[in-house]
């Protein structure tokens, strides 16, 4: 399973079970949407930042820093990512203009991609999301995609379930 | 940044992509099952990305094959928002009429041949944009598909 061409095997059954809820919770209205989207650009900045202090990739890194990517799903929320500096990133309500744009039609869609049980492809090919400006946000992310290999991804598996686990205890999950 | 991680990053990308393609989509496969075609994309200041199309398997590399059937030289943008299917039918005829986009090598546009390239289009992009085919560019298309055919004809 990819997402971005990023090898991704998804979350152990414990904290599967927990984004899970959380997406529920979205669904009844009881907790904020915007964590869905929070979550997402967290792992796709978790992926880039798995590099930090790698030397072969540092240049890469300096390059897409500050770069903005907008996700939106309609009639729930709307959402921009900056990557800061430090593997930090600034989420900010509403959709900059000009910004890459990740339009996903449902909440099942987004719990479904971050937890590796469909692929991105086989969301844009059902036209179940839709990304405009793919050019540039594969342009910022395929050397790191290309840089993959066992120990890097192994740095990078064990870094998620953290990066997440924050996300979800922030949500109270 | 150093080009060769974004032409490497791009083959695995692009990899990742058609086989996660015709993993899910039946009609995709049936379409190459019998195909047996070289595409290359001359990606301008970037480098070439080769996919070679061979009973029904797909191979795709940095670098040309030197059997290349088709040859399309364009932008990097116009290529991924060609294969994401950002660009709609319209959009790709003008691309091509204002030479934003070439083709540099294709074989003879026998009804057969068109046939293949539908296949290979089918294959490649991923969603396509909600449009018809606009009818009345069916003259400008069929121009494109006579001059591609007669003027970069490799016997």
């Amino acid at each position: 399973m990819t997402l971005l061409g990023i090898e991704f095997i998804g979350f152990s059954p414990e904290v599967d079970r927990r984004i899970w809820r959380m997406f529920e919770s979205i669904k009844k209205g009881k907790t904020p949407p915007d964590r869905a989207i929070d979550m997402l650009i967290r792992v796709i900045s978790e992926f880039i930042c798995a590099y930090e202090g790698d030397p072969e990739v540092c240049e890469a890194l300096e390059t897409i820093i500050g770069k903005k990517v907008a996700v939106s799903i309609p009639g729930v929320t709307t959402a921009t990512g900056t990557l800061l500096e430090g593997g930090e990133v600034e989420i900010e309500d509403g959709i900059d203009t000009g910004v890459p744009l990740a339009t996903i039609y449902k909440l099942d869609t987004l719990y479904a991609l971050l937890t590796g049980k469909l692929s991105d492809v086989e969301a844009i090919m059902s036209k179940k999301i839709e990304i405009k400006g793919l050019a540039q946000v594969i342009r910022w992310i395929a050397p790191f995609v290309a840089l993959q290999n066992k120990k890097r991804n192994e740095h990078f598996r064990k870094n998620l379930e953290r990066c997440v686990d924050k996300v979800l205890k922030k949500s109270g999950f | 940044m150093k080009e060769h991680l974004l032409l490497d990053g791009l083959v695995k990308i692009l990899k990742s992509g058609i086989e996660a393609r015709l993993e899910n989509d039946e009609k995709a496969r049936d379409w190459i099952k019998d195909l047996d075609r070289t595409v290359e994309f001359q990606l301008r200041g970037i480098g070439t990305i080769s996919v070679k199309i061979k009973k029904g398997r797909i191979k795709v590399k940095a670098g040309s094959y030197p059997d290349a059937d088709y040859i399309l030289e364009a932008d990097y943008d116009d290529i991924v928002e060609y294969v994401n299917g950002e660009l709609g039918y319209s959009e790709l005829l003008l691309k091509f009429a204002l030479r934003n986009m070439n083709v540099k090598r294709a074989p003879l546009m026998l009804p057969s041949e068109f046939l293949n390239v539908l296949r290979i289009d089918e294959v490649f992009v991923l969603s396509r944009k909600k449009e018809r085919f606009p009818r009345s560019l069916l003259d400008d298309a069929r121009k494109i598909a006579l001059d591609i055919g007669t003027c970069h004809y490799i016997p």
